[in-house]
């Protein structure tokens, strides 16, 4: 086992290196990720997408184009992704190549990120770059569904915010005909109103880069209007035939620029469904061009093999009507053998592990039983509840009707799940029974821990730890869009106590080329997050963290999180929080206040470099609307100084998928902020049961800037309470209670 | 970085080359991570030894090694049942687990368990595409081979939320049939139970043999999973 010499047992993790930087030691917590050392990893994604492929679908569903929306070849069409989808599409057109990702985020809305690179940039108008790079965002709406004589009519924004040289609006209409053909008819403005256009509604406006970032709203549907259309034939269940008349005269890369000699308008192209998710395409395009796509689908919803591999449960142990247990006399203070408690904590122990859970504390009366619960190992709280309660009736004398399961997180009791064990005994066949088991089990606050709670003893001080690989990829440079390194990493923490823990991550660079980039910081503000290359050059090995977190339940309803020393890559300092969340309640209000200073790039203990330290907070209001989407308004104080406010939005899945955006607005002006005028991005987390089908809590999140600057900053601390608790939730268990029986 | 964002992302090259150098740890968390779909392939697996053992040394005629595969089956001591799912490329073995209230829990070697109530499917776990629940007719009403029922499969669906497929069924007789389990002939009744809802249509097919019950079964899971059939080798 290379770079493993310890005693402790250890075994061979395909997989440990996708959780080693997201998920440093943590595995079953999320993690906040919206800060640059923080980020990550797309491809990974794309590497379960294959691995979830399955076979094609017979239908003809919609398919992408060059500009990874549901399109033709290098149009728009008017239909949508099945709700939910994700797709990463990557494709070559001549000189110009796009890399994007999109994600139906409601039945009708979808949003897109796209990469985009022109190569020859320089080969008639001088320009430092032979390259040009590009980032851009989209936003489609579907506007009608496809019916029986109407077609589906999309509405689109290309390119609506950043530099907008790509910027494009269109109407198109797509209608399917005997199951195999499609026909797509459309309108464009901008970009798709560039070729044969004709008059439309007044003058479009130059498009005003500036620093970029604006929504260029003054554009939109301005100008002239050009046609666009086209056709689709499912020749066979895997080949799709395509043709289409383009309306984007490729102004500035075939005209000013000279990338390409646009000699047509007609685009010609074949694709093939390799399996469920991947599809290639081979294009004629303009006349003089070979285009290539590969499209990865993914569905968040739905996992490989649809359930979740593993072993079955253990039965329910049924009472015997006869048992002399039934009295209470077992545990009477007289009892014959003494306390019986610490033996059946032993046996529930045993039961339990076969799981991978654990018991933090358990507390036995003549009817009830409070079990607080560790669960390190499943993705589904249900399941893990589910399984809780058929180990205690294996265990409990039969006189204790009532299963009380607290799931305890970072030593803090979630929610109490009240099961009566009658119930579990009836339901345990019954057609239905997750169904009927939610009507008679009680969520409430996980209450006090009962005074006569005996405490698992084993458990702390528990030391966990993990050494393993830790790639690193950087984009969006543009001398080199992808920059990597790899990096070993040692990861650890000890929990002292319940609610205490230290924890630490150091990483020593193996080999890589992100230290070779020139984009330094050029910001007119304090670097506190733009200094990215500095730190990359400045050492091979670091101290990523080190800090000793101290989790609570002050009151009821209310958790509580003080962090202290070393937060993150780029600052240090102490992170007090607090979050009001009723168990089943859809709002939930917190507070931060953190102060920092900013860690030298050396990855070592000092703050010399840069000698600047910050007091930062923020309030924040949660609301999880249904649907798994899910509200976050932050408003406070930045790494920066500036004051303002971030709006998040994300879709959760019940699997554990996570798909958002966010947007920070400050009192720094655009100019002030630098390009791309103020802090956004869009975020992902992907479960690793999702990928591989196997019940573990493991997930890899991602967070994609088109650009980091300082301002709009926040620090990024570990176990921020939202999430740390969100699982064990009213709102959570229910959207995963289908495998309280699994 | 600087103008150009840095997003410190794995690719997919490294993540593989990464995983080949491996990693170590103490954290039983994530040895799970490396149990990949073990639930499939313990499935896909021989639950017991006897495949084994009958694979060994020189090749035998079929009948000799149907007779040799039988007598170790045998001599596990209690019931087995022959478990075949053609989607999953499982073929393996089931032996009881426990009984409550009228139904009868099977499981594999390796934990994937088959819970029936006289021998009509009513959940599985550990297939994967599992069925968790069903409103199932009873064993003598197939029996019967007569009348009609209706059917409820409560599934595993999109988002782990419980997908309830309703159906409603016909029984039919098909006539007397020999079947051939494992070396041994039995005479049964076959039945077809012909079930149409949620747009499709399923059959579950059953060899009544007066002794144990069903002889030979073939029965619906899931969407994913399609049919799983079983043949009762030991009684």
């Amino acid at each position: 086992m290379p770079f493993c010499n310890s005693a402790v047992d250890s075994t061979l993790h395909l997989w440990e290196t996708a959780c080693a930087l997201p998920c440093d030691l943590d595995t079953g917590r999320k993690q906040q990720s919206k800060d640059p050392p923080m980020t990550r990893r797309l491809s990974s994604i794309l590497l379960m997408g294959l691995l979830a492929a399955g076979p094609a679908g017979a239908e003809m569903a919609p398919s992408l184009n060059f500009g990874g929306v549901v399109g033709l070849i290098d149009m728009p069409s008017g239909e949508a992704q099945p709700d939910g989808r994700l797709s990463i599409s990557f494709s070559i057109m001549g000189p110009v190549n796009r890399t994007t990702l999109s994600f139906q985020i409601s039945p009708r809305l979808s949003g897109s990120f796209r990469y985009t690179g022109v190569r020859k940039w320089n080969d008639v108008v001088p320009n430092p770059f032979e390259t040009y790079y590009d980032r851009s965002f989209d936003l489609r709406y579907l506007v009608l569904r496809e019916q029986r004589y109407l077609p589906s009519v999309t509405v689109g924004l290309q390119d609506f915010i950043g530099t907008g040289l790509s910027s494009a609006e269109y109407i198109a209409a797509t209608k399917t005909f005997g199951g195999r053909v499609k026909v797509t008819a459309g309108l464009g403005w901008g970009r798709l109103g560039s070729y044969s256009g004709f008059g439309g509604f007044g003058t479009r406006p130059p498009v005003d880069i500036g620093v970029g970032g604006k929504v260029n709203a003054g554009q939109w549907f301005k100008g002239d209007i050009a046609p666009f259309g086209g056709i689709e034939w499912q020749a066979t269940e895997k080949l799709t035939l395509k043709a289409e008349y383009s309306s984007d005269a490729y102004t500035l890369e075939a005209g000013q620029r000279q990338t390409f000699e646009r000699r047509s308008p007609f685009n010609f192209g074949v694709e093939y469904q390799v399996n469920r998710s991947l599809r290639l395409g081979a294009y004629s395009v303009y006349g003089s061009e070979v285009g290539l796509a590969m499209h990865v689908v993914l569905n968040p919803k739905r996992r490989r093999f649809d359930g979740i591999a593993g072993p079955g449960p253990a039965s329910v142990k049924l009472r015997s009507p006869a048992a002399n247990g039934w009295s209470d006399a077992w545990i009477r203070a007289d009892a014959p053998g003494g306390d019986p408690r610490p033996a059946l904590q032993t046996r529930l122990a045993k039961r339990l592990a076969v799981d991978g859970m654990s018991i933090e504390s358990l507390s036995i009366s003549a009817t009830t039983v409070q079990l607080r619960l560790r669960n390190p190992s499943i993705d589904n709280g249900p399941q893990a509840i589910g399984r809780a309660a058929r180990a205690l009736s294996h265990v409990m004398p039969p006189s204790v009707e009532v299963f009380e399961i607290v799931p305890v997180v970072n030593g803090m009791g979630i929610s109490r799940v009240t099961i009566r064990r009658s119930d579990i005994e009836a339901l345990e066949h019954a057609p239905g029974q997750d169904i009927l088991l939610r009507q008679r089990v009680t969520i409430t606050d996980a209450g006090p821990l009962p005074a006569d709670s005996q405490p698992n003893v084993d458990l702390y001080p528990k030391l966990q730890w993990k050494l393993g690989i830790a790639p690193a990829l950087s984009y969006f440079d543009p001398s080199s869009p992808v920059r990597a390194d790899l990096n070993l990493r040692l990861s650890g923490q000890y929990e002292l106590r319940p609610g205490l823990i230290v924890s630490g991550a150091a990483t020593q660079k193996l080999f890589g080329n992100r230290d070779q980039s020139t984009r330094v910081s050029n910001s007119s503000q304090p670097p506190v997050r733009s200094d990215g290359v500095r730190y990359a050059q400045a050492t091979d090995t670091a101290l990523d963290r080190l800090t000793l977190a101290w989790y609570a339940r002050p009151a009821e309803n209310v958790y509580s999180r003080v962090t202290f020393g070393y937060l993150e890559r780029m600052h240090a300092g102490v992170s007090a929080e607090v979050l009001w969340k009723p168990v089943d309640s859809q709002l939930a209000l917190g507070a931060e206040v953190n102060y920092s200073r900013q860690r030298d790039p050396n990855g070592g203990f000092g703050f010399g470099y840069y000698d600047y330290g910050v007091a930062t907070g923020h309030l924040s209001a949660y609301y999880a609307f249904g649907g798994g989407y899910l509200g976050q308004l932050d408003v406070g104080r930045y790494l920066a100084g500036d004051v303002g406010a971030t709006l998040s939005m994300d879709r959760e899945f019940a699997n554990g998928w996570k798909v958002g955006a966010f947007a920070t607005l400050t009192s720094l002006s655009a100019a002030e902020f630098g390009e791309g005028s103020f802090d956004k991005g869009i975020r992902i987390t992907v479960p690793l049961n999702w990928a591989f089908g196997s019940p573990n809590r493991t997930k890899l999140s991602t967070t994609i800037r088109p650009i980091t600057r300082d301002g709009g900053a926040r620090l990024s601390v570990g176990g921020r309470l939202y999430d740390t608790i969100r699982d064990y939730h009213s709102g959570t268990l229910d959207s995963q209670w289908g495998r309280v029986w699994r | 970085m600087g103008q150009g964002m840095a997003v410190k992302q794995a690719s997919l090259f490294l993540l593989l080359l990464a995983g080949l150098a491996g990693a170590c740890g103490n954290d039983p968390a994530e040895s799970l991570g490396s149990k990949l779909l073990d639930g499939v392939e313990g499935l896909a697996r021989p639950a017991t030894q006897a495949n084994d053992a009958a694979a060994a040394g020189p090749q035998p005629t079929p009948a000799a090694a149907a007779a040799q595969l039988r007598v170790s089956l045998a001599s596990v001591g209690v019931p087995v049942v022959q478990v075949k799912i053609a989607t999953l490329g499982a073929d393996t073995y089931i032996t009881p687990r426990d009984t409550n209230s009228g139904t009868e829990t099977w499981t594999t070697a390796d934990g994937s368990i088959f819970t029936f109530r006289e021998g009509v499917l009513i959940s599985t776990r550990g297939a994967v595409a599992d069925l968790m629940s069903a409103a199932a007719p009873s064993a003598r009403q197939i029996s019967s081979a007569s009348g009609n029922h209706k059917r409820s499969y409560f599934l595993l669906g999109d988002e782990d939320r419980t997908l309830r497929v309703d159906m409603a069924c016909t029984l039919q007789l098909i006539g007397s049939e020999t079947v051939e389990i494992i070396g041994r002939t039995h005479g049964t009744r076959h039945i077809r139970e012909n079930c149409e809802g949620a747009g499709r249509t399923i059959q579950n097919e059953y060899w009544v043999d007066g002794l144990v019950g069903f002889r030979k079964s073939k029965q619906w899971v899931s969407y994913r999973l399609g049919y799983a059939e079983f043949f009762r080798v030991i009684d």
